[in-house]
């Protein structure tokens, strides 16, 4: 699989982070040489074997259904970069 | 003489236990080692003020006969714990202002036992990198030769403790970045078991991964470290639900009988140091000579832990750092005018060269048409490797191998992506990442030392067994001083 | 007659899927403890997850694996004993972690269905794939600068249904049924409360269209923004036609997502990038899987509630009521809980008529919910039985409803204190009725004359001698009786 530059910039954005041509053409080798090394493990015989998603085999621990946080809504601003009253501020969305 | 610095952590809860100084004397002692060790670039915020309230607290607290265990110890933490109202950083430009509201679970235990804190400590960005070079706040220099990288991601952590600029420090690792800044400089560094310690308020890197552990100057000092850091956390939903022995009954000389195993695909590799392999076989026939058995083990898919770990972890990550977008906290760079700009440049800036890499290539594993070439298989080989080490935890009690195969390289051959570096880093992953993605724990203990640098050899048991790695990591301890 | 768009070329079929978002009736959310409360000040119910604060956790809320059994229950589906959360990954103001924490491998609950009637009056089932729980987003003010977007995070992680149906749906009107019956079900369960127009139900139209007799599936276009059963119906007649037009004019329908705009009555298409659409989907590493064992699944079935079609059910065959009528009684789950209680032990068909004419006429001048109808329902029934065994007349019944509303008193004490009490007394009442026949002998020669149906008005004039307490069937009689003979 050859990989571009344009195909590492949509991947980019997909991420939502901004590279510069040249930082593309860095990953594109990098990617290259990535790819390269990961060819004996994605042909590794892993013919029916479980993936393991977690090392930890344990039941799913709940709250009960009661409010116990939140009432703090100047707290939950208290870092934003921009904020009004108590509302996150963002440059407008482009529908 | 010993300075106050210099003393391990047991040595300073008993001399402050015992009154023979005080926890004033002994931070503005670790204060004073900060400050003439500026340029090793270890802190990235020194707390200073905060340190020395904590300290005359934990005095009164100690004459009042109020002593908690860990009454009046300095810390150093590193810059990945949230810690409330100190500012947390990751190291990151994108984190590089913000304040948590909220103190991580681990620190806030080892708080509760009464240990203060002297500042926090360099990483490489988001803990990804095992040189910590890609920090925000410039490079981290081995204490033993400044010229050289301390090992990473927790380098801060392990050449504040080797230099004695803390008591002991707080580090974590996903891949290997407790054992190998250890190695690299010297110090003891324990990793425990995923799902030992809460994650809460450890900033995410990878999720199934991530477990934070001590560094700390003697094993003894790691197993008191632990004691205190882990337990179940209800905040953690991956947390186990199991009681926190006590460490320090397991640090016992005698090895009578128990069978220490060494990794088959470690022998004879190319690229280790003759200096390292006579160490680690030294290590072994100490333990022989104390009556232990020996025995290999095979664990053929350790040849994969590198590639299961660069695929894994830069697939959580590429999901964990979506949420540092400049909206609720840390760095906004406006763009255009729309948001999506503004996340492209806010994220463009923010983060440095190795996330941005990561990011990308996890975006990729994680699409649709790829992930079961990629995730699903890292998901499966992880599965063959975690059975190879539970079986052969069936025929030994721990494993013993090395974890840095020469010296560490310098700085600049890291900035410049010189090929020794990825030789190095190569076999690096090759000798730590197996224990890593098979979830079990392991201490680093210094060894011996290689071209003037010192390098650890690492002793890992099963799941949930701490317990066997502190007996052998403490044997192998006293067995070393021995022979000095 | 199935329904079918006539076009130029031929006669098409509808293909709708519907999938419907309805918010969990819980008190805290899917992951944190902040209240799931609507109303508050922006970013009040909001718990440092739900801002994605760096190193917080999830921690499931047992209400809503309830909730999500009890609705699969509903739903004739499968409880998945084993099921796990995933993260779908993508980028929005509104989505502070940068994923949403969904099921998408391995839901809770699958393969339901909810019958509805096709357009030839037949039971038909449509199918539904899938019922999973996952978070809900947060709200983007757009309109309050011109520049600017305000993000309020309240309903940021509070817990969602997604239910998803199979292609089934053929028409608008099963369409509006499903969606019906649906809303009914989880205000039944009392698991949402399926307010559309207020957004705790929300529903997108999967949409496309095939030539009669077609057995593959064409392209389909997802239709968002359908915030009433009326427009999703809507909707599809809108969006069937404009495919179709596309189609018979050579074109083809791109696979798409459309807005529904109900004041142009039109769809139209949301600009949005190509590649943006990967959601990157894997397991969560923060959250364990979800096990159900059979006792838990067990012990939430026996406690269900009955649902509207098994009272339906019983209502026509146990109660004797019409279909249509059993239909309005158990649309919603208060009137029929209501009826159950004022038919207990009455006349059931009376009953329905009362409340669904005078009763519902009353609330809804009143502007009140039938649970905070001033008339207990036992009264009501009380009240029929008066009818009933003579005690009062219809008429009468009617004013002795508007004071039970009134005073909230039971039948009796208000026939008592009113003196509403039938005249049955025989003498009393055939007295009034040779009262009015001797007054009006005009009328009696008209009526003699062939105009029967001057008998309602003598029977008018005898109730007004009686102020309306004789019964009309007695007088009625008596009349015909001295007319005729």
């Amino acid at each position: 699989m050859a990989f571009t530059k344009e195909k590492i910039k949509q991947l980019a954005y997909i991420t939502r982070v901004k590279v510069t041509d040249e930082e593309a053409e860095l990953i594109v080798k990098d990617f290259e040489g990535t790819m390269a090394w990961l060819e004996t493990f994605i042909s590794a015989d892993t013919k029916g074997v479980e993936p393991l998603t977690s090392f930890m085999n344990v039941a799913m621990p709940f709250n009960k259904d009661e409010v116990k946080e939140g009432d703090q809504a100047e707290l939950v601003v208290s870092e934003a970069p921009e904020k009004e009253g108590t509302f996150f501020v963002v440059p407008k969305v482009v529908e | 003489m010993t300075e106050l610095h210099e003393l391990s952590l047991k040595e300073t809860v008993d001399g402050l236990q015992s009154k023979k100084f005080s926890s004033v004397e002994v931070t503005d002692a670790y204060i004073k080692q900060i400050e003439n060790n500026r340029d090793l670039n270890a802190y990235v915020l020194e707390t200073f003020d905060q340190a020395r309230e904590s300290a005359k607290a934990a005095d009164k607290n100690i004459a009042a006969g109020n002593a908690r265990p860990l009454e009046g110890v300095p810390l150093g933490i590193k810059d990945l714990y949230c810690t409330k109202g100190v500012r947390t950083t990751a190291c990151s430009n994108i984190l590089r202002n913000f304040v948590p509201p909220y103190e991580s679970t681990i620190t806030q235990n080892l708080w509760n036992a009464g240990a203060l804190m002297l500042g926090k400590l360099n990483m490489d960005e988001f803990a990804m990198g095992g040189t910590n070079t890609t920090s925000c706040f410039g490079p981290v220099k081995n204490p033993w030769d400044k010229t050289r990288i301390p090992g990473g991601s927790s380098g801060g952590s392990a050449a504040a403790t080797a230099m004695d600029m803390a008591c002991a420090t707080l580090g974590s690792e996903t891949g290997d970045s407790i054992r190998t800044p250890a190695s690299m400089c010297g110090v003891v560094g324990m990793k425990p078991s995923y799902g030992r310690c809460s994650r809460y308020g450890m900033i995410s890197y990878s999720s199934s991964l991530d477990q934070g552990g001590p560094i700390t100057k003697t094993v003894a000092d790691a197993a008191i470290m632990l004691k205190y850091m882990a337990g179940y956390d209800h905040k953690d939903s991956v947390c186990a639900d199991l009681p926190v022995p006590d460490y320090e009954a397991s640090l016992k000389k005698d090895v009578k009988g128990m069978r220490v195993g060494y990794i088959r695909e470690f022998n004879e590799l190319g690229g280790v140091h003759e200096d390292v392999y006579k160490g680690y076989r030294d290590c072994l026939n100490a333990f022989k000579a104390e009556g232990a058995d020996v025995v290999e083990v095979s664990i053929p898919h350790v040849i994969f832990a590198g590639q299961i770990y660069a695929v894994l972890a830069n697939c959580e990550a590429a999901s964990n750092l979506a949420r540092y977008d400049g909206v609720r906290y840390g760095l906004r760079v406006d763009g255009d005018g729309s948001l999506d700009d503004m996340y492209l440049e806010t994220r463009g800036k923010g983060f440095g060269w190795q996330i941005k890499r990561r990011l990308v290539i996890g975006s990729y594993m994680l699409s649709a048409e790829q992930y079961d070439t990629y995730f699903k298989q890292a998901q499966r080989i992880r599965r063959l490797l975690f059975n190879e080490f539970a079986e052969a935890y069936n025929q030994v009690d721990v494993i013993m191998a090395p974890i840095t195969p020469d010296a560490p390289c310098t700085i600049e051959q890291v900035l410049n992506g010189a090929d020794v570096v990825s030789r190095q880093g190569c076999l690096i992953d090759l000798l730590t990442m197996p224990m890593a993605m098979a979830g079990v724990p392991g201490i680093a203990v210094p060894a011996g030392s290689v071209d003037g640098m010192p390098f650890g050899i690492q002793l890992c048991a099963k799941r949930f067994d701490e317990e066997t790695v502190f007996h052998a990591g403490y044997a192998l301890e006293q067995m070393l001083k021995g022979d000095k | 007659m199935a329904y079918t768009i006539k076009g130029k070329t031929g006669d098409w079929e509808v293909v709708v899927g519907l999938e419907v978002h309805c918010q969990m009736i819980s008190k805290a959310k899917l992951f944190s403890q902040a209240s799931t409360e609507f109303g508050h000040e922006p970013n009040e119910n909001v718990a440092l997850f739900d801002a994605a604060f760096p190193g917080i956790l999830p921690v499931m809320n047992e209400k809503c694996v309830e909730q999500a059994v009890k609705t699969g229950f509903g739903l004739n589906a499968t409880i998945q004993k084993f099921s796990q959360f995933d993260r779908k990954n993508y980028f929005y103001a509104d989505l502070p972690s940068g994923y949403q924490i969904t099921q998408m491998y391995h839901p809770i609950v699958t393969d339901g269905y909810i019958e509805v009637n096709d357009d030839e009056g037949k039971v038909k089932k449509i199918r539904i794939n899938r019922l999973h729980v996952e978070q809900d987003a947060g709200k983007s003010i757009h309109d309050r600068h011109p520049h600017k977007t305000y993000i309020d995070l309240n309903r940021a992680g509070v817990a969602l249904m997604e239910i998803v149906s199979e292609p089934d749906i053929r028409s608008p009107d099963e369409a509006g049924q499903y969606l019906r019956k649906l809303r009914s079900i989880v205000r039944y369960l009392e698991t949402c409360d399926g307010n559309m127009d207020e957004g705790s139900m929300r529903c997108d139209a999967n949409i496309s269209v095939r030539k009669v007799g077609e057995t593959e599936y064409r392209t389909r276009a997802e239709v968002k923004n359908v915030n009433s059963v009326r427009f999703t119906m809507q909707a599809i007649e809108i969006e069937a036609n404009r495919q179709i037009d596309l189609y018979e004019s050579g074109e083809t329908v791109k696979q798409e997502t459309r807005l529904f705009d109900a004041v142009n009555c039109e769809t139209r298409a949301m600009r949005s990038k190509e590649f943006a659409h990967d959601y990157r989907y894997y397991p969560d590493p923060d959250l364990p899987p979800l096990i159900l064992t059979d006792e838990y699944i067990e012990n939430i079935r026996k406690n269900l509630p009955d649902l509207p079609e098994a009272k339906k059910k019983r209502y026509i065959e146990q109660l004797h009521i019409s279909e249509y009528d059993a239909d309005v009684l158990v649309a919603e789950k208060e009137t029929s809980v209501y009826f159950e209680k004022a038919a207990e032990g009455h006349d059931a068909k009376k009953v329905a008529n009362w409340i669904m004419g005078d009763l519902f006429a009353y609330l809804k001048e009143e502007g009140i919910p039938i649970s905070e109808c001033p008339i207990k329902p036992e009264n009501l029934g009380k009240m029929v039985d008066l009818i009933n065994d003579g005690t009062i007349s219809g008429k009468i019944a009617k004013d002795l409803f508007v004071l039970m509303c009134e005073s909230g008193k039971d039948p009796m004490t208000i026939v008592e204190e009113k003196g509403m009490k039938q005249v049955t007394d025989a003498g009393a009442i055939e007295k009034a009725v040779d009262e009015v026949i001797a007054a009006n002998p005009d009328k009696v020669e008209l009526y003699k004359g062939g105009k029967d149906k001057l008998i309602g008005w003598f029977v008018g004039q005898v109730m007004k001698a009686t102020k309306g307490k004789a019964s009309p069937a007695v007088i009625n009689d008596l009349l015909v009786k001295k007319l005729n003979g």
